[in-house]
């Protein structure tokens, strides 16, 4: 079974350790979240399993193999990407069908037609043939966004990874994209992982999801799990500042409390450096001792699957109400 | 959750019959038509709609800030029983002090040379008024205000030195320091981290409490607008299409406009069902379909709709819908 994995992958800029220490598992037909926000390092992580970015250690694991610095186009083709910004990412002075069939030579795919290969990729994301000789200009984002899903799943991808696909567009466009995603899964098996500061969206179309903070995994679990109960209080503080439809939970009693989650610039400017406790316990409302003597590894809730980087992770009915 | 707001008869901010024109090919194409709402002293009211609703066009021809080749053709922009003018040097002469306007991206609209302090300053003597002497205790007061913590220090950061969240909150600062009567927010959250997002909303609706403020807050995100908003207008090409009580209108919608967005909108409360999409695109101004500017994408709409403008029709105790059929629209 095809499965795109991060093993202990470590990535610094400078002083900034903008990844430390994240392992993370993407199958074929699977589609796993990764949310966090600015500075958490989810793009970073995007990078390094895409082979854009280097990591200082760690390996990237391809079917159980390790892939190399320098990946073969087999390699390259087997992980695609999707960026956020569907006006950024296609040249505007290509025809959708040149860049398409192009991108069909490049692969080696070119088996038979090329064009009549881009139509199909065209036709697998909702677009009309006709698309074919327009330029990006004549499209909204919604369609420029699946134009990009289409030039990913040219190079018969086994995994995918979107970085924020649909955060750029508007709500009645979003729904459309969704679907593409989720059909990609159910229809060819592709493996997604899913990169959003959205929990919505996570959790619209994931079953599996990795929380972010600092660089670091916090949390890890099912969907549903981590959504209705969360053992890491950033998970908590995450789920409960999400706008909802329907209010109900009181947005400050939990965010307030905990001030702003630290961010990695806060971190090196003005916070003094972390000496081995929880990164998350200078803005933790539960924070204990303990929390600020020894960092919290990620380890098991109760008999796991599921893990969670907190020391209270076990006892949530009791410490966050 | 906001609590009910006392509305003072007349005080506060009433826009009009507001209609806004652009070139297009020749002639002028309406982005907004005519469009109306107030909000009282102490009240935030929001305007929520996808791109080119019009919504922002709407925001800024009440701030008299249209670029040049946009006009505002038709209405009225009342603050507290005075009406102001959309041009002229008098537009912007009435509005300052007493208008103020907060955008999504506060890194460019803070001046990036200049503390953050100065920019304060600068508001609070030459727009409030206030001598020299009384420049730095009110700086300080302001930026504690807006929960800015040390003040002192902060006063003198400049805009790059801060994180997203501080810049909002600097940016809400300087527009407190020439002490309006009303707040017109374009879409303030919308950069912002979740966790941050939540902190700048509760400090908009502190704010608006604590010192009385008109709000009007323009969104595309419906969830957002339900958290700050007592009362909401929907827009759709250029118009309102439905506006009342913001819980009212998202529970039970009765605009398949307003029903369709609600149906596309992923929320955290709803389980795994994939959102649905609105069927086809957004009409371009100038090229808007006769009658309901929705009906060719509307699932009930008939040959009626296209016949006539569909004006605004009081159905419910403070709602009002632009739809021939609304009593046939499903709940969500």
């Amino acid at each position: 079974m095809t499965t795109l994995a991060a093993d202990q992958i470590t990535v610094s800029f400078g002083d900034l350790v903008a990844v430390d220490d994240v392992s993370l598992t993407v199958d074929a037909a699977a589609s796993v979240g990764l949310v966090g926000e600015s500075g958490s390092g989810k793009t970073t992580v995007a990078k390094v399993l895409c082979g854009l970015q280097r990591p200082d250690s760690g390996r990237v694991l391809f079917d159980g193999q390790m892939l190399p610095r320098r990946r073969s186009v087999a390699q390259r083709r087997a992980v695609q990407m999707v960026f956020q910004d569907p006006f950024g990412s296609l040249n505007p002075r290509r025809r959708i069908g040149s860049m398409l069939t192009e991108l069909l030579r490049v692969h080696g795919l070119s088996s038979g037609s090329e064009r009549a290969r881009a139509l199909e990729l065209l036709e697998l994301v909702g677009l009309p043939g006709a698309a074919l000789d327009r330029y990006p200009a004549a499209f909204s984002g919604g369609q420029r966004q699946r134009i990009a899903i289409a030039r990913a799943l040219a190079a018969e991808p086994r995994i995918v990874i979107a970085d924020e696909p649909v955060s750029a567009l508007d709500v009645s466009v979003q729904a459309t994209v969704l679907r593409v995603f989720a059909q990609l899964r159910s229809e060819l098996d592709i493996g997604l992982l899913l990169i959003s500061h959205n929990l919505a969206v996570i959790r619209v179309l994931c079953e599996t999801v990795a929380v972010m903070y600092l660089g670091r995994l916090v949390e890890t679990g099912t969907t549903a799990e981590l959504f209705e109960d969360p053992r890491h209080p950033y998970t908590r503080a995450l789920l409960a500042a999400v706008p909802r439809l329907r209010p109900s939970v009181d947005v400050a009693e939990v965010v307030g409390i905990g001030g702003v989650p630290a961010t990695p610039s806060q971190q090196t400017a003005s916070a003094p450096p972390l000496t081995g406790g929880c990164p998350y316990a200078p803005v933790c409302p539960l924070v204990q001792e303990v929390c600020r003597e020894r960092a919290p590894a990620l380890e098991p809730v109760g008999t796991g699957p599921r893990r969670a980087a907190c020391h209270f992770r076990d006892e949530p009915a009791r410490r966050m109400r | 959750m906001t609590e009910p707001a006392s509305r003072s008869t007349g005080a506060g901010l009433q826009v009009q019959g507001l209609t806004v024109t652009v070139p297009a090919g020749g002639g002028r194409a309406e982005v907004v038509h005519d469009v109306s709402f107030d909000a009282g002293h102490g009240e935030a009211v929001g305007l929520v709609g996808e791109s080119g609703s019009g919504k922002s066009m709407t925001l800024r021809a009440t701030m008299a800030l249209l670029p040049r080749v946009v006009s505002a053709d038709a209405g009225t922009v009342v603050l507290d029983g005075q009406p102001l003018p959309f041009v002229g040097r008098r537009a912007r002469a009435l509005r300052r002090g007493r208008i103020a306007l907060v955008f999504q991206d506060a890194a460019s609209a803070l001046d990036p040379v200049r503390t953050v302090g100065a920019q304060i300053g600068e508001v609070a003597q030459h727009v409030a008024g206030l001598g020299r002497g009384e420049t730095r205790p009110r700086t300080l007061e302001l930026l504690e205000l807006v929960g800015i913590r040390d003040p002192a220090r902060r006063m003198r950061s400049y805009p790059h030195e801060l994180s997203g969240g501080m810049r909002q909150r600097a940016m809400l600062a300087v527009a407190l320091a020439a002490e309006p009567g009303a707040l017109l927010c374009d879409e303030p959250t919308t950069a912002l981290d979740v966790t941050v997002q939540a902190q700048v909303l509760e400090l908009i609706d502190e704010l608006r409490r604590r010192l009385s403020l008109a709000v009007v807050f323009v969104s595309h995100d419906l969830a957002v607008i339900r958290q700050v908003c007592e009362r909401v207008s929907v827009m759709y090409a250029g118009r309102i299409v439905e506006t009342g009580p913001t819980a009212v209108v998202l529970e039970r919608p009765r605009h398949p406009y307003t029903r369709g967005l609600l149906e596309a909108v992923v929320d955290l409360d709803r389980s795994r069902a994939m959102p649905e999409p609105i069927a086809g695109m957004v009409p371009e101004p100038g090229a808007l379909p006769p009658g309901c500017p929705f009906a060719p994408r509307c699932p009930l709409a008939g040959p009626e709709c296209s016949e006539a403008e569909i004006p605004l029709e009081a159905i419910d105790s403070g709602r009002q819908v632009a739809c021939l059929h609304h009593d046939l629209v499903p709940a969500p």
